[in-house]
């Protein structure tokens, strides 16, 4: 039963997470360590699959592989959603990046000739 | 006055469609999407001033830094939207900003629905008739058709207008942004010529499937 809340409350973290969280160092660190546990975790998990099994049965999960299914579900989930995340804000930078250099050398090459035909006349 | 033209891959039509436009307008910023082909030889040859993007970046980022461009200049007093594949008319655009001058609107939209007798193609004709009813109910504007690359804007309304959406989804922002600083619109009756060629590489109607998902998912980021 505590796994059914479990799993909710990852997938509404995942959401938020997906478009709210902003990409500073704050969470960076964040993320980072939350890497380094899920590592912890997973050496754990290698070394002792029973304890695995017994912390399933404790959330209301059947087999300790079950857990590990759903574990693995979310935890993709939520790297998904972040590459997503970092992709889109890439993609916005490289837009103002172009725009920034296609502007300055237009503007560049304009000053450089006569100015536009008819500038001076009322618009 | 300024008439602001997004271009990929026009080469082969470019520059006529510049040449027209220079007949009555004289200030022409056309902006070349990361083109691959001679598109921004044929353009500055006809006169525009181009502005060139490194990279293909898509019409909604290019009609941004069009109209920056074009508002950089100060004696642009309004600044015109205009296709560079031909399907547009330069009489109209021409009618659109006496419009904007004599209404004082601060927008003027052309819209190919508002009398009838054009051959839009069908499927074209259904995509877009969900288009308007989407964007009517989200912005409350009555709009007849709200993926026309036909616009005039004032100064004012020019320089407010966020656009963030780098592709097709700019058309249904910019409306958003219309409805958000209330500005005032006039929808005109404008003719599109479908030649062979700009039917050839029209937009698909595919395409209103990544539109719709840019919307929403601007709607959801912009959530707080």
């Amino acid at each position: 039963m505590i796994i059914k809340i479990l799993l909710l409350a990852g997938l509404l973290f995942a959401a938020v997470l997906a478009y709210r969280s902003p990409l500073n160092s704050r969470n960076a660190a964040l993320r980072r360590l939350f890497t380094l546990a899920l590592l912890a975790a997973g050496a754990v998990a290698v070394f002792s699959p029973r304890l695995v099994t017994v912390f399933a049965r404790e959330l209301g999960v059947g087999r300790g592989t079950d857990l590990l299914v759903y574990f693995l579900a979310v935890v993709s989930l939520l790297a998904w959603l972040s590459l997503w995340r970092r992709l889109y804000e890439l993609e916005q930078r490289l837009v103002l990046l172009t725009r920034r250099t296609a502007l300055h050398d237009a503007q560049h090459r304009l000053s450089g000739t006569h100015s536009l035909p008819d500038s001076d006349r009322q618009a | 006055m300024c008439v602001v033209i997004p271009m990929y891959n026009e080469g082969s039509v470019v520059g006529g469609v510049i040449a027209n436009v220079r007949r009555q307008f004289p200030n022409v910023v056309c902006v070349d999407d990361g083109s691959r082909d001679h598109s921004a030889d044929e353009a500055e040859a006809a006169g525009a001033v181009v502005v060139q993007h490194a990279i293909n970046l898509g019409q909604g980022a290019a009609l941004k830094t069009g109209i920056e461009m074009a508002l950089s200049l100060p004696a642009t007093e309004f600044v015109i939207t205009f296709d560079a594949d031909g399907q547009h008319r330069v009489s109209d655009a021409v009618r659109l900003v006496q419009v904007a001058r004599e209404e004082k609107s601060d927008v003027v939209l052309g819209s190919r629905f508002l009398d009838e007798g054009h051959d839009v193609p069908w499927s074209r004709r259904l995509v877009l008739r969900a288009a308007v009813t989407f964007t009517r109910l989200t912005t409350g504007l009555q709009v007849t058709d709200t993926h026309n690359g036909l616009r005039v804007l004032s100064r004012e309304a020019a320089a407010r207008v966020r656009i963030t959406h780098a592709g097709m989804a700019h058309a249904s922002e910019i409306l958003h942004e219309i409805a958000r600083h209330d500005f005032t619109y006039k929808e005109i009756p404008v003719q599109i010529d479908y030649t062979e060629y700009s039917r050839a590489k029209g937009q698909s109607n595919l395409n209103a499937i990544n539109i719709l998902h840019d919307l929403i998912s601007a709607r959801i980021r912009s959530v707080r």
